[in-house]
């Protein structure tokens, strides 16, 4: 007689926002994987519409208040195309600064205090500051070096509010940011020791044949790029995104699932980016992923926090390159002007791939929004982890398996409440109204 | 006179939970941070230089409205961390508990709270913490005076 066995946590921790999932066997069988995010949406797409392409970096910001800056770079990338307006060399530099202040403050946050707890057995990062203070104050210290750079750049940490369509509003001064370099030296020393550290911690084994997702361009993935590549099927432009991947609702989740077209889940984020890019990682950031023993490609999720220490590796590399090559730009900004027209763009946020479009009336105003980001496109692929992980979890016994799942999905570093603002509603006539 | 930092907690579109925002506003000066929701970051204001007034809502059980003054070992006791919670659900109580657990000195300054009676979506204060806002803002200035 086969046992139905249920793994669940019914409020996930140490991820950003509000989410479950459950997990049920009947013997060997997996009868259900699922992640439900029950968190309320929050509609930002409905509530751009009429309101000015000038306000949209600044609206977007407030989605997320670990990652405003991908949300505000994937908005201007987009009105950007669609304005048919193309920013200087030295403002592409200075956003790609602000973006790897952004990937070091988030990708901190993650390694150290969210997901670092799971692989040394405490329950939360305080706990695991009792016994391992040292790395916890690295981690604090790498973040706060990030949050410090994105105040430099765009006004303040937390929703920053100085990039614009076409530029920022103000560029720093060389000597404002000459005053972090050595913060920023301190913190490449922080990351090497983190990809050393992360290399070191014992993973569970897990071997998962994902299709990759990531932007492609000339440099590491981040803030540029009008390709994305898929594992297996070459690169397509980013406007041919709805061609690509199908979005759908799903019962469970007040976010969207997004899959690709032929209904297969994906992978975006870091290990998408490594394995599609590692070739393009700085040189400081290529040699420390060869001395980490992480094998190209990486396949087990459990080892995307090495992959995050390396990213970090890079993001303070190129940082402390681009400040000494630093040319303030004058003025910092292209001026735009409004017109009707459509633009795609996407970046990579410290999750993963993230695509905006916009659609822009003749007098300015945004006729229509679409913003996919990564943790809704990667919630099947985390379904699909949690059937792989099952046979994993037959030797555990029930906290030890609930525990490993968690730990799968933490690999994630899911932004639950950025994925809420999709849902949409459809109305039925006849009186019925389902989300 | 030494520069004191007045850091308002809240979110203003949660009605009871936006009282510290609204305090700051009828504050003056350069030194009021309206740092909202900071999650993590708050770490980071709590660790700056010279004294500090945090500012928040609580919820103890006391009547709506009360104001509640107390000096930072004394919040860092009183605050009920929830160190398993969603990092969106990281403030005061946990900030200081960190601190604590990495044997950093907790920061110097006071907390002033005042008691919330709702949270749900909004921007309107309950009536009893909208009468209390005066009295709230006259205790800030009051811990500020104090530290200077």
């Amino acid at each position: 007689m086969s046992v139905e066995r249920t793994y669940k946590v019914d409020l996930l921790t140490r991820v950003e926002g509000e989410g479950r999932f459950c997990l049920v066997f009947d013997g060997d069988d997996v009868l259900e994987a699922h992640l439900s995010i029950f968190e309320a949406p929050r509609l930002f797409e409905g509530f751009l519409r009429g309101r000015s392409f000038r306000e949209v970096p600044d609206i977007v910001a407030r989605i997320c208040g670990i990652c405003p800056v991908a949300y505000q770079m994937s908005s201007v990338r987009a009105l950007e195309n669609a304005l048919a307006v193309t920013p200087t060399p030295e403002i592409r530099s200075l956003r790609r600064l602000l973006y790897c202040a952004e990937w070091i403050e988030s990708h901190a946050l993650h390694v150290f205090l969210l997901h670092a707890p799971d692989f040394l057995g405490y329950a939360s990062a305080i706990e695991m500051a009792r016994g391992h203070k040292e790395i916890v104050e690295r981690g604090l210290r790498l973040k706060k070096t990030g949050n410090r750079l994105i105040e430099i750049l765009g006004g303040r940490a937390i929703h920053p509010v100085s990039v614009c369509t076409g530029g920022f509003t103000r560029a720093p001064t060389l000597a404002e940011l000459a005053a972090i370099r050595p913060a920023l030296d301190e913190g490449l020393s922080d990351a090497l020791a983190t990809v050393k550290w992360t290399a070191g911690l014992d993973a569970p084994e897990l071997d998962n044949d994902y299709v990759f997702v990531a932007l492609s361009g000339d440099d590491y993935p981040l803030e540029w790029g009008d390709e994305i590549a898929i594992t297996g099927r070459g690169t397509s432009p980013v406007e041919a995104f709805d061609e690509l991947f199908e979005e759908q609702q799903v019962d469970r989740s007040n976010a969207l699932h997004c899959r690709l077209r032929d209904g297969s889940p994906y992978l975006c984020g870091p290990m998408a980016r490594i394995n599609h890019a590692h070739d393009r990682l700085h040189p400081t950031a290529a040699r420390a992923l060869a001395t980490s023993g992480l094998e190209i490609p990486v396949r087990n999720p459990y080892r995307s926090i090495v992959v995050r220490a390396v990213e970090m590796v890079h993001a303070f590399a190129e940082a402390l390159a681009t400040i000494d090559d630093y040319v303030r730009p004058d003025p910092p900004f292209v001026e735009v002007e409004p017109g009707e027209a459509t633009g795609h763009g996407a970046t990579e946020a410290p999750r993963g791939l993230l695509y905006h479009r916009y659609a822009v009336a003749s007098d300015g105003t945004i006729r229509d929004a679409r913003i996919v980001p990564p943790t809704s496109q990667n919630q099947a692929s985390i379904e699909a982890d949690l059937m792989a992980l099952a046979p994993h979890l037959l030797a555990l016994d029930h906290d030890a398996a609930t525990r490993r799942c968690e730990q799968l999905i933490r690999a994630y570093d899911p932004c639950i409440s950025c994925a809420t603002h999709f849902l949409r509603l459809e109305i039925d006539r006849s009186g019925d109204t389902r989300a | 006179m030494r520069r004191v930092r007045v850091i308002c907690l809240g979110n203003g579109n949660a009605s009871d939970d936006g009282a510290a925002l609204r305090a700051a506003d009828a504050l003056e000066g350069e030194d009021i941070v309206r740092a909202g929701r900071p999650g993590v970051e708050l770490v980071d204001l709590l660790d700056g230089d010279g004294p500090i007034v945090l500012v928040d809502v609580t919820q103890s059980g006391a009547t709506p409205g009360t104001i509640h003054e107390l000096a930072m070992d004394e919040l860092a006791s009183a605050a009920v961390a929830r160190p398993s919670l969603s990092s969106h659900g990281f403030g005061p109580g946990e900030a200081l508990e960190l601190f604590r657990a990495l044997d950093r000195p907790l920061p110097g300054g006071r907390f002033v709270g005042v008691e919330g009676a709702r949270f749900e979506p909004g921007d309107e204060l309950s009536p009893e913490v909208e009468a209390a806002l005066p009295a709230l803002v006259r205790a800030i200035g009051e811990a500020v005076a104090e530290l200077q």
